[in-house]
């Protein structure tokens, strides 16, 4: 596949926070419908990486270029980045005092949706889409007319991400530790939910440390991050190797 | 349903809801002014009370008694029945009789060149409750001050406020004074405050000797929401008696930068986003004094304070909830 054809193509991204160059370099491509998974040792930039291409304000580039579908994605905004398809799933999501769940997300859907040229869903269909989705994920109906995330679980707090990705139904969601805090069903409906829209044309791009995800996934490229750069690329056998060694070995097997 | 104007030139007008029974009725007073009582009944009175400013300087005065285990849901709402500017000094006076509960949401959204005082007075008896929620907005002069008394044993307070202004003058002023044993008060109050507008709160608690496991609390927040406005936010407690529970704080802050990254990041635009929280949190303020979601919607201050979130962001209202079974 040629760069025209990237859905994601990050060359040479350099990110500070505050005083910290947190990426030094970083490079990668994702195609279209496909699993990128990323893994690295805790700090090694995986949720700096995630934020910085959504264009968190506390997430500085300082150097490279990002290319989203063939546009420009730096030179967007954060709700023009999310309206041309990238999405993320946050690691610890955020409540929102006094914002019931269904008004957030159906305000959200429908800004994609006219970003996308379609029509808004009315109250009644949006509803019955939100309520489906709702029981796919096993989150209970009565979280739709709940505050965003107030008083959530950790594990309900990733399944209402997991919803707001079902429903918005993005060309890249970057899913950042979807996995941590949920239970084994949670787990289930994660995979179901990757591989259904996976075959719709998303890709994906996930930062995972539980390796029966990551399996039951079959990703179609597996890269560790170390120091702020992309160190090692390669498929599974790489993350059965990380999960068999640590990564304190793999770095030493990359420098011998 | 249809307004019960029973003294046309006094600009109360009050609307009972449907299978409010017995429905009260507004009687003028030897003194100039207006009574109102609301009798224990098998189910909560509901009621909406509107006040349409009739001159340009008036002094309205009301008060509204609740017979020993009455129960009401009490709408007062306020506007002017002409165009020009009005100074207005509204007094209002309250007493719960033993076991009564009242709660009393409140809209008070002058013009701006209105200069507007209210000021609340209640009397608390033996374990009465009462509940307020005010939605306030700045004008040339807004003061709205409350006062209420816990005299009986186990009476318990609680005021939630939201303060919009912008470019403009507010002030709250609420003072709790427990004279009981485990009496209760809560104190919230969020002021959004844009451009040159001056807002102010204070919040004051006197617990007296004697007062054995009385409880309050005070929340004041405040939140520039653009421009340099001035934010004076006043916790204050005095307390007469060792056993007892209190805490009080102020802050001030900026809007919640994560919510507002994740909103985003879902695709809605900075400016809805912002209105969708702040409209949020200020719901939260009112929803933690008086829960109006199981109210019939004209009670409600929900559609009041959405307007009202969009006028102090100088745009059009966020997207109406749908309501969910």
């Amino acid at each position: 596949m040629n760069q025209s054809e990237m859905l994601l193509d990050v060359q040479d991204l350099q990110v500070e926070v505050g005083e910290r160059r947190v990426l030094q370099g970083l490079s990668l491509q994702i195609e279209p419908g496909t699993v990128v998974v990323l893994m690295g040792a805790n700090g090694s930039g995986k949720s700096t990486l995630g934020l910085a291409l959504t264009g968190h304000p506390r997430y500085r580039v300082a150097g490279g270029g990002v290319r989203f579908a063939g546009a420009d994605l730096l030179a967007m905004n954060v709700e023009q980045r999310a309206r041309a398809g990238l999405f993320l799933s946050f690691q610890s999501p955020p409540e929102i005092p006094g914002v019931k769940n269904n008004l957030f997300v159906r305000t959200a859907v429908n800004a994609v949706r006219e970003a996308r040229g379609e029509d808004p869903l009315d109250a009644f269909d949006f509803l019955g889409e939100a309520r489906a989705s709702a029981k796919r994920l096993g989150l209970p109906d009565a979280m739709l007319s709940r505050p965003v995330n107030d008083g959530f679980s950790g594990g309900e707090r990733k399944r209402n991400e997991l919803l707001q990705l079902a429903l918005l139904r993005p060309r890249l969601a970057i899913l950042d530790e979807i996995d941590s805090g949920m239970d084994v069903d949670g787990v289930r409906a994660t995979i179901e939910l990757v591989q259904r829209l996976r075959a719709q044309g998303t890709a994906f791009l996930l930062v995972s440390h539980y390796q029966q995800m990551i399996e039951s996934l079959a990703p179609d490229a597996v890269l560790r991050l170390a120091d702020g750069r992309i160190a090692e690329r390669g498929g599974l056998e790489l993350a059965r190797e990380i999960a068999r060694a640590g990564y304190v070995r793999s770095d030493e097997a990359v420098a011998a | 349903m249809e307004a019960l104007a029973l003294d046309v030139d006094s600009g109360w007008s009050l609307t009972p809801l449907a299978g409010t029974a017995p429905a009260p009725t507004l009687e003028a007073r030897r003194f100039e002014g207006h009574s109102l009582r609301i009798e224990a009944a098998a189910a909560p009175t509901l009621l909406h009370l509107h006040y349409a400013a009739q001159q340009q300087e008036e002094a309205p005065l009301l008060a509204i008694e609740l017979a020993p285990g009455a129960r009401c849901v009490l709408l007062e709402t306020h506007g002017r029945a002409g165009g020009a500017a009005t100074v207005q000094n509204l007094q209002l006076f309250l007493r719960l009789g033993r076991g009564a509960q009242l709660q009393h949401l409140r809209a008070v959204q002058p013009g701006p060149q209105d200069r507007v005082a209210h000021q609340l007075n209640a009397h608390l008896e033996q374990a009465a409750r009462y509940e307020q929620a005010l939605l306030a907005t700045g004008s040339a002069y807004h003061q709205q001050r409350v006062e209420f008394e816990l005299q009986g044993e186990d009476a318990e307070a609680r005021i939630g406020g939201v303060l919009l202004a912008a470019g403009s003058a507010l002030e709250q002023q609420v003072q709790a004074r427990h004279a009981a044993a485990r009496t209760r008060s809560t104190m919230e109050v969020l002021a959004l405050a844009s451009g040159t507008a001056r807002v102010e709160v204070s919040a004051r608690t006197h617990i007296a000797a004697g007062s054995s496991d009385a409880e309050t609390r005070q929340r004041l927040a405040g939140i520039p929401t653009g421009g340099q406005p001035r934010l004076l936010l006043r916790p204050h407690l005095e307390i007469h008696h060792d056993q007892v529970q209190a805490a009080h704080g102020a802050t001030w802050g900026a809007l919640p930068e994560e919510a507002l990254f994740l909103a985003r990041q879902r695709g809605i635009a900075e400016a809805a986003a912002k209105a969708l929280i702040l409209e949020g949190l200020a719901r939260a303020a009112l929803t933690r004094a008086i829960d109006d979601t199981a109210l019939p919607e004209p009670l409600r201050l929900e559609a009041a304070l959405r307007s009202a979130v969009a006028v102090h962001l100088g745009g059009a209202p966020a997207l109406q909830e749908v309501s969910h079974g």
